[in-house]
């Protein structure tokens, strides 16, 4: 996978091309964090189809902050997800003002197995179930957490509630998801 | 700690584990206290990794990746119809040397096309344009600052596609030309240029204000506003990086300053030192590499810049100020010090010199979890142990910790001495064992679940001293595992409650008048429970006592005393003629109120029970020649023994407890 190595990202003057590097940094974040952030968005808003849709949003967006953007590379991934997470703020808010969406149509269409992709298929329903259990907010932190590798300290800063609350938010949503996915071999 | 909060930390713990690549497998290692609990949550979570595993599909993220590239295409095309910001230029002005300041353009040959703003790449590794700033003698030296305040460069190119290259800068560039004096040079702009060759290059200068030694400020004179060299150089197609030093100096004319170019101490080949973020560079010289640095040990520092020592720099260690860097031969640039005992060593270096504030820092990571150890010692309720705290650092070197704070919990708190260990300490009589150990930032807890260890345990009850008889006195020894239990609280049913001494006894207290004895001790979570059948002793010693009295035996030496000591609850008193033929009247009480319904036997003979005033009468047999009378009232028990006499005493008798043998009148 491509690393971006970059020392500093500041822009601090409107830009007059969009340059080699700029697309090859772009491209690199592409790689290394599109499959991520397709599954925080899945996590928080339960659509594959939409998920990956916004995911790619999420990147043309990037491309046009570029320029107000300023920070170092570690921060770059926590401003892709901050753009994820209000990409799935503003989805939720105009979804809310619609009917209720159906489950996830889960497609599976780069699997070789029928036997491997009707299992997978069984298992995505259980989690889309599954993460219907779950509150807002405890989707969130588990797609943060399990997704965005955001530490439970960088969360709590993020929701701004105390690391314990995360941790217990995490918790209680993991029983519930353990719970609803593994009722039948418990 | 609650057991929740507990599950909640680990939990946490496990997540950012898997976040860094840990397996399932590794976290529930890392853990095996709470394997149990963490297993099924994480198989949880691996399970819903797992089941997101096919999102996005090869497809959707393809399609995606062309949808960006596609406005990539298209945000490039718009930005290039922007029209482009161009300044006027200015002519190159003709000036004497005598103070010399060096900018140094950074020409970066990678081939690629020309961009018009620096600051467009944001990877700055490719970056191709740099100015900086030194400083020599000359008429500087009337200078206490003096600061030119550039807001861009132009380039002329050479050939048929030539044209001036101009950068305007998006935020003015300051810099101080007395710290650029001799060979230092300070970056101005750094950035990418087209290849090919170049005649001359231009920079613009919108002031320079001087602060003279006397305290005076001056506006130095810059001719036209601007500075010139025509000194060619070529970017070439290579990854080499064109260095352009850019020379200029401060002049003294009547009573004004000029800043002019100085041309022979311009170019792409002068040497140079630049002048970066003035940044002090600290080494661990002691121990050498591959000694890992590890706190409690005595290691030198050395403070260098641009790979000089540094002498008299300041020196702080985890915040707390140390001493100056040496300056001695030898010593210069360093200094020692005790790595403390933390979860990290930072040590900040930082000097004033004529270049301004200078700064450095090193960094070492040992990690913050203790580890707590039981050395010695058994882990069982009251039994004492000892614990050492170490930390394996993130090195992987393990060291005692001394002077680390132990608290257990029930217990009390303890300081770890130079081997990391603790002083010997009991075991707590309690479900777990909680010890903590702390030390700065370090800290480590170690749990112990005693309940689970010691669930089938008991305290054991014994009789440590005294008989089994009602009223008798007695003393309990409570034990666990053999060790006698301090502070146990023992209940004596129908007596009262009693607290074990150091020895494991309770003070001694009276035997009840009751068919059981019922003992429950209890020492915070463990228990013990005894239970005695007094009826079953009672009717053991009677037994024994009739089959003493039925073989005439004499108590043996010293017992008649010791019986006679006994306080007894029946008492027998008789009344009338105590003679063969005599009717006497047997009075029985228990602790002065008379006993009614106790039987009465003469001669093993049952002659019937008291009556509700605990008296009964009788007539003793003419021929016998003593009178042997029993009475018995549940475990109660009276006994009088008379040898009769032709002309019986006039005086009552009295009797006390079984087998007391009142004196003949």
């Amino acid at each position: 996978m491509l690393q971006v190595e970059v020392g500093e990202i500041s822009l601090t003057k409107p830009r007059t091309a969009v340059t080699k590097s700029t697309k090859a940094m772009i491209g690199s974040l592409y790689e290394q964090y599109y499959d991520s952030i397709v599954r925080y968005i899945f996590i928080r808003i339960n659509d594959q189809n939409e998920a990956e849709n916004l995911g790619g949003e999420v990147f043309l967006r990037a491309l046009q902050s570029l320029d107000s953007y300023r920070g170092h590379t570690e921060q770059v991934r926590g401003w892709l997800f901050k753009i994820a997470h209000n990409l799935v703020v503003d989805y939720l808010r105009k979804m809310s003002k619609r009917k209720a969406v159906p489950l996830n149509e889960v497609e599976i269409r780069d699997r070789v197995s029928t036997e491997e992709t009707v299992e997978t298929k069984l298992e995505m329903e259980r989690l889309s179930k599954a993460l219907k259990q779950l509150t807002p907010a405890q989707r969130e932190v588990i797609g943060l957490r399990f997704f965005a590798g955001l530490s439970s300290a960088e969360v709590s800063r993020l929701l701004g509630k105390s690391s314990g609350a995360v941790r217990e938010m995490q918790r209680a949503a993991v029983e519930t998801l353990r719970r609803q996915m593994y009722a039948v071999s418990e | 700690m609650s057991q929740d909060k507990d599950l909640d930390i680990l939990l946490d713990k496990c997540i950012d584990r898997m976040n860094q690549g840990d397996s399932l497998e590794d976290c529930l290692a890392a853990y095996p206290e709470k394997a149990k609990e963490l297993e099924p949550l994480l198989r949880a979570i691996w399970g819903v990794r797992d089941a997101c595993s096919p999102i996005p599909t090869a497809t959707a993220k393809s399609a995606m990746r062309q949808r960006l590239d596609a406005a990539l295409i298209d945000a490039d095309r718009r930005l290039r119809e922007r029209p482009r910001k161009i300044r006027p230029l200015f002519s190159w002005p003709r000036v004497l040397a005598a103070v010399t300041a060096i900018l140094v353009l950074a020409l970066m040959g990678f081939g690629l096309r020309w961009m018009l703003a620096p600051e467009v790449a944001p990877v700055l590794a490719q970056a191709n344009f740099r100015l900086l700033l030194s400083d020599q003698e000359n008429a500087i030296g009337d200078f206490e600052s003096l600061e030119v305040t550039i807001t861009g460069i132009g380039m002329l190119r050479a050939g048929e596609s030539g044209g001036w290259e101009k950068i305007e800068l998006e935020e003015s560039v300051v810099r101080d030309l007395t710290r650029l004096q001799g060979l230092n040079a300070q970056e101005i702009w750094g950035g990418i240029i087209p290849e090919g060759q170049y005649t001359q290059i231009f920079i613009y200068i919108e002031d320079a204000i001087g602060t003279l030694k006397s305290g005076e400020t001056v506006d130095v004179v810059i001719p036209s506003g601007n500075l010139q060299i025509s000194k060619p150089f070529v970017v070439g197609a290579g990854e080499s990086v064109v260095n352009f030093v850019y020379d200029v100096t401060v002049v003294s004319a009547g009573n004004q300053y000029i800043l002019l170019p100085q041309i022979d101490q311009s170019g792409p080949e002068q040497e140079f030192y630049e002048v970066g973020e003035g940044e002090l560079t600290l080494w661990v010289v002691a121990p050498e590499p591959p000694t890992p640095v590890v706190p409690g040990d005595n290691i030198t520092v050395l403070v260098t810049f641009q790979g000089d020592p540094v002498a008299g720099a300041q020196v702080k260690v985890n915040g707390l100020d140390i001493g100056n860097t040496g300056g001695e031969a030898g010593q210069e640039g360093r200094i020692s010090f005790t790595v403390p005992y933390d979860e990290k060593l930072k040590v900040k270096a930082k000097i004033t010199t004529e270049l301004g504030e200078l700064e450095g820092q090193l960094k070492i990571e040992f990690g913050d979890e203790l580890d707590i150890e039981i050395v010695e010692g058994v882990v069982a309720p009251g039994q004492n142990i000892e614990v050492q705290v170490t930390l394996e650092t993130l090195q992987g070197t393990t060291i005692p910790i001394p002077g680390a704070e132990v608290k257990v919990k029930g217990v009390g708190t303890f300081t770890t001495d130079a081997e990391g260990r603790t002083l010997p300490f009991p075991v707590p009589y309690d479900d777990e064992l909680e010890i903590k150990a702390q030390k700065n930032k370090l800290k480590g807890e170690l749990e112990i679940d005693l309940e689970e260890k010691f669930q089938k345990a008991e305290l054991s009850i014994q009789i440590a001293e005294g008989e089994l008889t009602p009223g008798a006195n007695i003393t309990i020894l409570v034990t666990f595992q053999d060790n006698p239990v301090v502070g146990a609280q023992v209940k004596v049913k129908g007596v009262g409650v009693f607290l074990t001494n150091q020895d494991g006894q309770t003070i001694p207290f009276p035997v009840p008048y009751d068919d059981e004895l019922e003992i429950k001790a209890q020492k915070n979570k463990l228990k013990g429970e005894l239970e005695i059948d007094l009826e079953e002793k009672f009717q053991e010693a009677e037994l024994e006592a009739e089959s003493e009295s039925e073989r005439e035996q004499e108590p043996p030496e010293g017992e008649e005393e010791a019986e006679k000591e006994r306080e007894g609850e029946l008492d027998l008193e008789i009344e009338g003629e105590v003679a063969p033929g005599g009717t006497v009247t047997l009075l029985v009480t228990f602790a002065g109120e008379p006993v009614a319904g106790a039987e009465v036997r003469l001669d093993d003979e049952k002659i019937g029970a008291t009556e509700q005033d605990g008296t009964i009468s009788f007539t003793i047999s003419a021929d016998a020649d003593e009178l042997e009378i029993k009475v018995r009232k549940d475990k109660l028990k009276g006994e009088l023994e008379f040898e009769l006499q032709e002309e019986a005493s006039e005086e009552g008798h009295k009797g006390q407890l079984e087998n007391e043998v009142p004196e003949e009148d």
